[in-house]
């Protein structure tokens, strides 16, 4: 068998060259791909040969089934999806979150004016896996919770104080109730609200905890140090250390809405926002990419939907695994 | 599932030992679905794609009609995951809930352009290979050259491009089915395709040159 001598007849009547028309084998594909790259005097032949399978065929042609399979991808990514995609880890986190939860308000609570009794230790747990949630205190207080997130609530809440533990992000609507202060604790980092909305980002991927607020007024304790709040500015938690700064308000106020856009975003802005709206790492691989500008408008849409969407848009290949983000091109 | 008489002409489903290993391998499919992996669903629709579109090619001459009902099938399948039973013959499972989509589609078709008699139940027709073949040319005059050129293939010229190109069947299989040896196989097509080639590129070319002017 000489593929010199070969014409596109010949061509399409060799089982392997079919194979490699249809995609259906990918040694197969392969050796093609090589063959014609080294024998580009052959291509007109191998084009045509190629163009004849496929329209004897009537199948689709590889690109045009995966167009259609990525139309599919993002009709089932935008429906309600994953809602056992974090199931196997909760039981742990929970159980880490209860655990760490306990002692930090334990080390916290000691030099406090009234010690809350041991027994009074439980707490009810609320969990946003892949969508954020909104849970309603027995005080009428609102907390948002973000993805990824957990917030334990102790039963003995609005009692005489009202204190919560968070791992992840939660924005906090805080009613006012004179006498019973309302406090945050996400790791060492304790956060003392009267009356206020304010922010709470806490992540495990990230060493610092972060807090906004947006408007009344809150008092913040870190291992170190400790600072009052005005609206629009936040602190950062550096080696027990703050460092304060504002924030972009409207940012934070879109988030609390739900609305997630992206105007002319390149790559950078993409990941950026990513990581901000739905606390999750991202990572982007190393590599040429194109330049992406990116637009779009999200209202209340859980990641995988989002993520889609972009990969449909911007042709970027996303993973999620082990809970971190990895962007690919 | 009960079949009516109507689903009992599934032709395109190949049934040769490595397509029965592949109905296996749905099974596992289909399990992964109903605990919500959606990549079961994936692999599933890789695996039926080919067979579904070509099968709704020869009942609707419409690509896009029926590149719209294979999906729509596949995200009800989705949605629906949590009453899904595993059905006895998976393969066969799809393809009815396919017919009745594309039924469905055609008869809003329909009603769009006004046809409003026999909506209910219509029966799907499967065109033979030709006629599809055909209606796949959307410029007129190419159409009409191929059908000029197929008809001067012999049946069996064509009844072996239909198997080789179309059913995608190894000349092993073409041969065992037809009881033609692998030679003749192989030398009825060549012939097949150089008339075919031949007829069409010249007519290509003389539309070129005609523009040209």
């Amino acid at each position: 068998m000489n593929l010199q001598l070969f014409t596109a007849e010949d061509f399409m009547l060799n089982d392997s060259f079919v194979r490699y028309c249809l995609q259906s084998n990918d040694e197969d594909v392969a050796f093609w791909n090589d063959w014609i790259a080294r024998n580009p005097h052959k291509k007109t032949e191998t084009d045509q040969a190629k163009e004849w399978v496929l329209r004897l065929g009537m199948g689709l042609t590889p690109d045009e089934k995966q167009e259609e399979f990525r139309k599919l991808r993002a009709l089932i990514e935008t429906g309600d999806s994953r809602r056992h995609r974090f199931s196997k880890y909760l039981p742990y986190v929970a159980a880490a979150a209860l655990l760490i939860g306990v002692v930090v308000t334990w080390i916290w609570k000691t030099p406090a004016h009234h010690t809350p009794a041991i027994s009074a230790m439980a707490y009810t747990t609320w969990k946003a896996d892949s969508v954020r949630k909104q849970v309603l205190l027995a005080d009428g207080s609102t907390v948002i919770l973000n993805r990824n997130s957990v917030l334990q609530v102790p039963d003995n809440y609005n009692q005489q104080e009202r204190h919560l533990i968070l791992e992840g992000e939660a924005w906090y609507e805080v009613a006012k109730k004179e006498n019973c202060p309302f406090t945050v604790t996400a790791g060492k980092t304790t956060v003392q609200a009267l009356g206020t909305v304010f922010k709470v980002r806490a992540y495990g991927f990230d060493s610092s905890v972060m807090v906004s607020l947006i408007s009344g007024k809150v008092r913040v304790q870190a291992a170190k140090e400790a600072k009052e709040l005005s609206p629009d500015q936040y602190v950062k938690t550096v080696n027990g250390q703050l460092l304060s700064g504002t924030f972009d308000a409207t940012r934070e106020q879109d988030w609390r809405n739900g609305k997630l856009y992206f105007k002319d975003a390149s790559l950078e802005e993409l990941a950026n926002q990513l990581e901000f709206w739905y606390g999750i790492k991202v990572h982007i691989t190393p590599g040429n990419y194109q330049p992406i500008h990116f637009n779009g408008e999200f209202v209340n849409k859980p990641l995988p939907a989002v993520l889609a969407s972009i990969s449909y848009i911007t042709n970027l290949k996303i993973a999620v695994s082990k809970g971190e983000l990895y962007i690919n091109h | 599932m009960a079949l009516s008489p109507a689903d009992k002409n599934i032709s395109h489903l190949p049934e040769s030992d490595s397509q029965r290993a592949a109905g296996e391998g749905l099974a596992v499919f289909w399990s992964e679905l109903q605990q919500h992996n959606e990549h079961g669903l994936y692999k599933i629709y890789h695996e039926l794609y080919d067979n579904l579109y070509r099968y709704g090619l020869s009942v609707v001459q419409d690509p896009q009609l029926v590149k719209e009902a294979i999906n729509d099938v596949f995200v009800e399948l989705w949605k629906k995951r949590e009453q899904l039973i595993m059905p006895d013959h998976i393969p066969n499972y799809i393809f009815i809930c396919f017919k009745r989509r594309l039924s469905k589609l055609l008869g809003k078709e329909q009603k769009k352009s006004g046809r409003h008699e026999s909506l209910l139940f219509q029966e799907l027709e499967v065109q033979p290979y030709e006629t599809v073949l055909i209606s796949r040319e959307t410029d007129i005059q190419l159409r009409n050259k191929m059908e000029n050129v197929l008809a001067q293939l012999t049946a069996r010229q064509k009844e072996f491009i239909r198997l080789r190109f179309y059913e995608n069947m190894s000349m092993e299989e073409i041969s065992l089915k037809t009881s033609a040896s692998i030679r003749t196989i192989y030398n009825t097509l060549h012939t097949a395709i150089v008339q075919l080639r031949k007829i069409m590129s010249l007519f290509l070319l003389t539309l070129m040159w005609y523009f040209e002017k």
